[in-house]
């Protein structure tokens, strides 16, 4: 049944692009189960079954997101080098999830290839595993190691099943229809400014603004699995930890699209780094396992490992722009860990956050603007004295990512220090809840609008 | 469990909460783009014989009532702000200066015709102009260049859903013209299959799918059978008004405070006010520029430099074209007993001076002044 509704639900898309999933899936599905049959010391075998998964998946991914990408810079590099021939650009619409149940088919098979986990001998269950629609178009990235399993075991129903799932969902509805949408066309009206024309308080401005906007699309989006998944009786691991609050980048990551982070730990990270890899969660960010990488190996692993985390957000420069950027901030932070050492005070949290905050808000410009251009012409501007006294951006602009700020700020001291003392209070509990539902409820409900896409759909 | 019980009770108790006080507080139609006259202006359009003579949405009734009356007479076309389409403290039968004009030239071989919206920016205007050059046989483009409006930016579609719903193009190959035909074209694709509700914002890979066409019969078929549904615009209107307000409390911005010109619209509007200046003259057609009336006896609630420099920039537009652009200050010609007050637009004080819309007779001194400008200063033919 539930493989069957999740069908449906990515058929409401487009139906003719599930056979683009099916294709992944069954590949997967008897490559995993040839491996389990191929005893260990046939290295050769197992290796090419791998490769297999491998070329099937990164091939559909690879047409599908980067054809356009790679026809068009080869065509650039062709004129440039004076070669008049030109590669006809074909226009390919992307199939909506295929990075996220690509990348979850591909561990599934590393792992069964690991020895970490056994082949799945039902395909109902590992069809299932990879179209659970909860996650399917946006993540969180599952591991057949943490969903399969609760997928063949589904608890009995329970009533708590329903109420946590539905406060997810409508936490999520809060943050995609009442914020996110809403800070969109501030966004999209300072990023069509000409940057030419920017001052460099608009750029910072617009960093915020982007970064409050991406986060409260994505991480709705992802209130919204693990409330409908909660609501079967599934855990799904969350995928955001208040990652505006990190003191540092490498515990930014930690608290940012945990799945990616801890996929890319584990399936790339780890073993560029020379690391054997015996245990696989999806939980934990890419942080978790830097500590064991071999220092030689460390940086070739850093700047391929976040060039690649980059590209994997879009065909674009500027998302390689992007993760080299996040790279070069976790190895000056290594850099200093020496100095770190020497000088304790600079530990302190609150240095840390002053430093992370305003970097890791930068890092969406490149995210957001349209090309390297535009990136390089706004980065300029952060260095220009007088674009801190002037700005051509409307005051308002600056006024609401204030207001984000702060309502970020308080969300997190709430959930930090008054939810706790409220736990033993279940009827205060009770009245508050009544309240701040009936505020989100009422919120969603005024600003709920058909057709509003999020934004890491189009990844 | 019995937690969980209390958990489940907390969302449907809220959701009775928010349904009772959104049906209670927000129930009925309500017109937010006027919102900012307050209580004592009231909007009016121009009117001859019954019929519309100056629009402000663009739609077909309204556009069918501009075109009749015409009598292949030449239009001496406004392009204005809320001034234009606001009467402060109105009484029955009073109107606004486009109808007390229109009448005066009833008889003559001219007749006059409006296109005003609230704080419109340039970017409207030639949008406006564009549309209607063709429609008219135009002697006079008279365009009120209000230094407050050079703040704005962009079309909104709200006032011009016919062209959105016809998938208007302006027939001209300017950066200018592609640009606006650029936002035109997306608003017809956020519009598309939904002429009913222009608040969509879809993307490419969503067209002709079924999630599409599921969402749009969803919403249309509640939009057209649950009040409370149609109601959220009200709600949503409310509380945007209420987060205006509360900015400018929390800032103490009133209407007396000085308003920071924004370097970037202000070029542009500039930039597009040449352009319509520019195809004008080129077609022959007569411009005047006119600096509102605002309120004069309380100091004015602009950078005085900026001013200064605005009403100089305007000067040597109309310098560049002696015979055919004119430039015209009216700033101080509606005196100071003949202004009001508007609702506040903060949440402490109750009222606030209104520097932009005056009363009836003021209205007839700026209809006045501009007949003396076209039958005597600038006589037409």
């Amino acid at each position: 049944m539930l493989l069957i509704a999740s069908c449906i639900f990515y058929g409401f898309w487009r139906w003719e692009y599930l056979s683009v999933m099916f294709i992944s899936a069954l590949t997967d599905y008897f490559t995993a189960l040839e491996i389990g049959k191929t005893p260990i010391e046939n290295k050769r075998k197992r290796k090419v079954l791998l490769a297999i998964t491998l070329i099937v998946n990164l091939g559909l991914l690879c047409y599908f997101k980067y054809l356009y990408f790679l026809t068009d810079n080869t065509n650039t590099l062709l004129a440039t080098l004076g070669i008049h021939y030109q590669f006809p650009l074909l226009n390919i619409l992307l199939p909506f999830g295929i990075s996220f149940y690509t990348f979850e088919t591909i561990s599934y098979t590393v792992d069964v290839y690991r020895g970490l986990i056994k082949p799945e001998k039902s395909f109902l269950n590992y069809g299932l595993f990879v179209t659970f629609f909860p996650k399917l178009v946006a993540g969180p990235i599952q591991r057949a190691s943490e969903l399969l399993v609760q997928l063949k075991n589904r608890p009995a129903f329970q009533a708590d099943f329903i109420s946590e799932g539905l406060k997810r969902i409508l936490y999520g509805l809060f943050l995609k229809v009442v914020l996110a949408d809403n800070i969109s066309p501030l966004v999209d009206e300072c990023f069509a400014i000409a940057p030419a024309n920017l001052m460099a308080l608009d750029v910072w401005m617009m960093a915020f603004l982007f970064g409050f906007q991406i986060y409260f699309d994505f991480s709705a989006y992802s209130h919204i699995a693990v409330g409908a998944a909660k609501m079967m009786g599934i855990v799904i691991p969350e995928n955001f930890n208040y990652p505006y609050i990190a003191a540092s980048f490498k515990d930014f990551w930690k608290r940012w699209h945990i799945s990616l982070s801890s996929w890319i730990r584990d399936y790339l990270y780890l073993p560029l780094s020379g690391v054997k890899v015996v245990k696989t969660t999806g939980a934990g960010g890419i942080g978790e396992g830097l500590e064991q990488t071999k220092q030689s190996n460390k940086n070739r692993a850093l700047f391929l490992t976040w060039a690649i985390m980059g590209l994997w957000h879009g065909a674009n420069w500027t998302f390689v722009f992007w993760g080299v950027y996040h790279s070069c901030i976790i190895w000056i932070e290594r850099m200093l860990k020496p100095l770190r050492d020497k000088l304790p005070w600079l530990n302190a949290k609150w240095i840390g956050w002053c430093i992370t905050l305003p970097l890791a808000m930068l890092s969406w410009i490149p995210f957001r603007a349209t090309n390297l251009r535009d990136t390089f012409t706004m980065f300029s501007k952060l260095w220009v004295p007088s674009g801190y006294i002037h700005y051509t951006v409307r005051e308002n602009n600056y006024l609401i990512t204030a207001l984000m700020m702060l309502l970020f700020l308080i969300s997190y001291a709430t959930s930090q220090f008054i939810e706790p003392k409220l736990r033993d209070k279940p009827l205060l509990c009770f009245a508050i809840n009544c309240l701040k539902f009936a505020v989100i409820i009422g919120f969603v409900f005024t600003f709920l609008r058909p057709i509003s896409q999020f934004i890491y759909f189009q990844f | 469990m019995r937690y969980a019980h209390l958990g489940i009770l907390s969302i449907v108790i809220g959701c009775v909460l928010s349904l009772l006080v959104i049906s209670h507080y927000f129930s009925g139609e309500k017109q937010f783009e006027n919102l900012a006259l307050g209580k004592q202006t009231v909007p009016y359009q121009a009117r001859y014989a019954d019929t519309l003579i100056h629009v402000q949405h663009l739609n077909d009734i309204e556009e069918a009532q501009i075109l009749a009356h015409i009598n292949n007479r030449k239009v001496i076309f406004f392009l204005g702000n809320s001034q234009t389409h606001s009467i402060n403290q109105k009484k029955d039968g009073q109107v606004n200066f486009i109808e007390l004009l229109n009448n005066h030239f009833q008889n003559d071989k001219v007749t006059v015709r409006c296109n005003s919206m609230p704080n419109a920016g340039m970017q409207e205007y030639y949008l406006a102009y564009q549309y209607w050059k063709p429609k008219f046989n135009l002697s006079h483009v008279v365009i009120s260049c209000c230094m407050d409006d050079m703040r704005e930016d962009g079309i909104r579609d709200v006032f011009f859903p016919i062209l959105v719903y016809n998938k208007y193009q302006i027939n001209d190959t300017s950066l200018l013209s592609k640009k606006i035909n650029g936002d035109l074209r997306a608003y017809w694709s956020k519009n598309e299959n939904t002429k009913t509700n222009n608040e969509n914002a879809d993307m490419a890979a969503l067209k002709e799918t079924v999630q599409e066409s599921t969402e749009t019969y969803l919403n249309d078929k509640l939009d057209n059978s649950w009040a409370l549904w149609r109601d959220r615009k009200n709600v949503r209107g409310e509380f945007f008004n209420w987060i205006y307000k509360f900015r400018n409390t929390v800032l103490r911005i009133k209407a007396t405070t000085i308003r920071q010109m924004i370097p970037e619209r202000y070029a542009a509007n500039m930039q597009t006010l040449n352009a319509i200046v520019d195809d004008c003259v080129k077609r022959n057609i007569k411009v005047v520029l006119y600096i509102p009336p605002i309120r004069f006896d309380v100091k004015l609630p602009y950078d005085e430099a900026g001013y200064k420099m605005y009403k100089q920039q305007l000067e040597d537009i109309a310098a560049k074209y002696p015979d055919m652009v004119v430039y015209k200050n009216f700033e101080s010609i509606v005196p100071a007993e003949l202004w009001g007050y508007k609702e506040a637009t903060n949440l402490t004080d109750d009222k606030e001076i209104d520097f932009m819309h005056f009363q009836y007779k003021g209205h007839q001194i700026l209809a006045d002044s501009f007949t003396h400008f076209f039958t005597v200063q600038n006589p037409l033919p």
